[in-house]
């Protein structure tokens, strides 16, 4: 069994009762096959970088979980079948679990607390790297011209 | 007219073979957001130092945070 993370995107306005029935589904599907879940984090609710569907924000719920790779198209069918669901991405994360290591594993459940605001740390202004590149030429040019006297000053008995 | 090209000394390191303990991992959006310009686009490696197996992870971690919306494909300037 490999260990793999979903991170879907759910709709912003849907109430909480089928947030939990996705999850349900979920575990439905992931235990059903004999996999395990390790890690469900809901990171709530959180602006988005463009638009999905219309909405600014969506709401984030993250799936660790141990299963064979078979029943990963079937998990990914269910998604693009729930209407909830804007978006997902599934990543594999390690190779062979062994599975005793994953039965001492407790399921770990997380729930949000606030409505997660991105903090907009200042961004690198792209100017700054167009005007390091002159400055690298600049700076390689300099090189070459100390290079002359100082080789013929050591050169001087 | 024949300049000899010059190869410029790398000023920085690898920040992610100096500390190996970073995990370049695209839910972590405040350390992405270091490698990317204002209007979206990932620097390259010549600018940010990295070396190249770290790039080219950073680059698939800044893709799939692309995807999932915790960074924009593309910010409009103005």
């Amino acid at each position: 069994m490999r260990m793999y993370e979903t991170l879907m995107i759910l709709h912003p306005e849907i109430a909480d009762d089928r947030i939990v029935a996705v999850i349900g589904r979920m575990e439905g599907i992931i235990e059903g096959a004999g996999g395990k879940i390790t890690v469900i984090d809901q990171w709530g609710i959180r602006k988005l970088a463009y638009r999905i569907a219309k909405q600014p924000r969506g709401y984030y719920l993250l799936l660790k979980y141990a299963a064979s790779p078979t029943i990963i198209n079937e998990l990914e069918r269910t998604l693009k079948l729930t209407e909830e669901c804007l978006r997902f991405i599934t990543i594999k994360l390690d190779e062979e679990v062994e599975a005793a290591v994953l039965a001492e594993v407790a399921r770990v459940h997380k729930k949000p607390t606030a409505v997660i605001e991105e903090v907009e740390e200042p961004p690198v202004p792209e100017e700054a790297f167009e005007g390091e590149e002159e400055e690298l030429e600049e700076k390689a040019a300099e090189q070459a011209k100390p290079d002359k006297p100082g080789v013929e000053g050591e050169d001087k008995p | 007219m024949n300049r000899p090209k010059r190869h410029f000394q790398r000023r920085k390191m690898c920040r992610f073979c100096a500390d190996k303990n970073i995990v370049l991992d695209y839910k972590e959006t405040k350390l992405l957001r270091n490698f990317i310009t204002e209007r979206g686009k990932i620097i390259p490696r010549r600018i940010s130092g990295n070396c190249a197996l770290h790039q080219r992870g950073l680059t698939t971690a800044i893709k799939r945070a692309r995807t999932i919306a915790l960074l924009p494909f593309t910010v409009a300037q103005g």
